[in-house]
């Protein structure tokens, strides 16, 4: 399936494979972004994934449009179909305290369900890491249970603490830095999720499996002061 | 080693270079100066390598003192600033020039008279970490520049050891004036881009993926209406008012990629002008871009003025960026000539 390139501003492509289910094309998106990134050419400033898009940031004072747009239609001929083995596992703990859980009665009472069930589902789910973007180190993650989908907040917090594990719409998430959301938080984890002195700054890449792990609020505590 | 002290600061100060490269795959937006033409400009002429950083006013100024005879240059916004000696007389400091202030005066920059962003560079460079292969301040997620935020009063900078273009041009300005305790600067100035009106600016445009939603008479709208920068408008994106766009259609997208300069249309109607620090993905439609050529006024234009925008193709987009950076280097070549002759 070919995908479709088109230009985003004057200095950056799109390649979506819109036609695609979104898990094949997820899956595209995946292999195309590696083989791109790993064959930049001069010009070409960097290759990032979205959900079943790519896009090429390239320096439009060294390439025209039609010789960015040639490079990717010529590079995606040869984009090798790969099978992904390097998937890791990946057990966040998730401390789901009221004091924390400040959306849990919410997504509990959305769903006619009560606080344990929702913990119950959210932690009893394989999830994937689709997408990292929104702020540094923000995994979007598909997987969640069905009886959690829970439409964002009305209005948008002005401040949701780093670390706080959230639901939005079908997807559940983790904000990895102190930023404004929309996302009904449910839980917190103490784990750091980006780290811009660390390497890699990212705990988590694309495609990572992902499960939950409650804990209480001792060891949620403990782990805070052991990072 | 020469330092510079934060006597004041103005409304968001912070420091920039030319932005983070490579790690949007992980969210990391790609940050710098929001007018990199002013930011390149006050650098070389300094003698700065193009990597360098400069310190980035918005509206309102710093207060700053200088430590040592050091080598500056001011561009952008015109924030009048003033340089003070230690018994508080003071004289306007001339802009878009390399100057070398004397050692214990402080610079005062003050409300931006026009434009909004200043450009203040230092030869031999902000002496910050390089944080994800840039010393650009990502205020959102407190990291890089000066610890992550932004420059207040109290702050001490140091400053690295000028390259020899530095040097020699302090040599060269140094001969002009010797000895006076007055700032040295040549009579002369280069500003290839001029700042956008404050009345009715004119930003332009390239067609995006989501344009096509547009009804004609709403693309007529976009293109023939004044917008308002409201209030809300800093270094991740400028809110626009005054008018309320629709789309065609209404269809809940997934995130895909974005760019400084994308124009995206929330469920609101009211535009929002992404800038440097937007996020790398965003899941509203996309209506169109300001073209690179164009960043840089973007950067200019103050909270409450207006701004129209006018459609060019992609192509022009592309040749007008290509123009500006040939202006920008004969301007460098010009002054390069003027301080050496």
């Amino acid at each position: 399936m070919t995908p479709s390139i088109e230009p985003l501003g004057d200095s950056a492509a799109i390649v979506a494979w819109r036609l695609l289910d979104e898990a094949a094309a997820w899956r595209a998106v995946q292999n195309a972004t590696e083989y791109l990134d790993h064959n930049r050419i001069d010009g070409v400033i960097e290759v990032a994934p979205a959900f079943t898009s790519l896009t090429v940031y390239y320096d439009c004072g060294k390439l025209a449009w039609s010789q960015a747009e040639q490079w990717i239609s010529d590079s995606l001929r040869s984009v090798p179909i790969t099978l992904d083995t390097t998937q890791r596992q990946l057990n966040i703990p998730v401390c789901y305290d009221p004091e924390f859980a400040l959306d849990l009665p919410t997504v509990a009472d959305a769903h006619d369900l009560n606080s344990d069930d929702v913990v119950h589902l959210h932690s009893n789910a394989d999830y994937v890491v689709q997408m990292i973007g929104f702020s540094p180190g923000f995994p979007y993650l598909a997987g969640l249970p069905s009886q959690l989908h829970t439409p964002r907040r009305a209005s948008p917090r002005m401040q949701v603490p780093a670390g706080s594990v959230a639901i939005g719409g079908e997807q559940t998430g983790i904000y990895s830095c102190n930023t404004p959301g929309g996302w009904n938080i449910i839980g917190r984890t103490p784990v750091q999720l980006f780290d811009p002195q660390r390497d890699p700054p990212c705990l988590l890449r694309t495609g990572d499996n992902i499960r939950f792990v409650p804990i209480d609020r001792q060891q949620f505590d403990d782990s805070v002061e052991r990072i | 080693m020469n330092r510079i002290h934060f006597i004041r600061s103005g409304l968001c100060s912070t420091i920039q270079d030319r932005g983070r490269t490579g790690f949007r795959h992980i969210g990391v937006p790609s940050g710098g100066a929001l007018d990199s033409v002013s930011h390149e400009l006050a650098n070389r002429l300094v003698g700065n390598s193009a990597d360098a950083a400069t310190i980035e006013m918005t509206l309102t100024g710093d207060e700053i003192e200088f430590r040592h005879d050091t080598l500056i240059a001011i561009t952008g916004a015109d924030m009048a600033p003033t340089l003070h000696d230690s018994s508080d007389v003071w004289q306007p400091v001339a802009q878009h020039c390399p100057m070398v202030i004397p050692a214990g005066s402080r610079i005062r920059f003050h409300g931006a008279r026009r434009g909004c962003r200043c450009y203040l560079a230092i030869a031999g460079d902000v002496d910050v970490p390089i944080v994800l292969g840039s010393r650009s301040t990502a205020l959102r997620a407190a990291f890089g520049g000066h610890c992550g935020r932004m420059l207040t009063a109290g702050d001490d900078l140091a400053i690295g050891t000028p390259s020899e273009t530095g040097r020699q041009t302090i040599e060269r300005l140094s001969a002009l004036e010797s000895g006076s305790g007055r700032p040295v600067h040549p009579h002369w100035f280069v500003r290839p881009i001029e700042l956008p009106n404050p009345d009715m600016a004119t930003l332009r445009i390239v067609r995006g993926t989501h344009t096509p939603w547009l009804s004609r008479s709403e693309l007529e709208r976009l293109l023939n209406s004044a917008f308002r920068m409201s209030s809300q408008s800093d270094r991740m994106g400028y809110r626009l008012t005054d008018q309320r766009l629709e789309l065609e259609r209404r269809e809940e997208l997934l995130s895909e990629g974005s760019i400084p300069g994308t124009i995206q249309l929330p469920p609101d109607g009211n535009p929002i002008l992404l800038m440097a620090d937007c996020a790398p993905t965003g899941g509203y439609p996309r209506i169109g871009h300001v073209i690179t050529a164009d960043l840089g006024i973007a950067a200019q234009l103050r909270p409450g003025q207006l701004v129209r925008f006018a459609m060019v193709t992609l192509d022009q987009a592309q040749v007008f960026f290509r123009q500006q950076r040939q202006m920008l280097t004969k301007a460098l070549i010009m002054a390069n000539l003027m301080i050496h002759r």
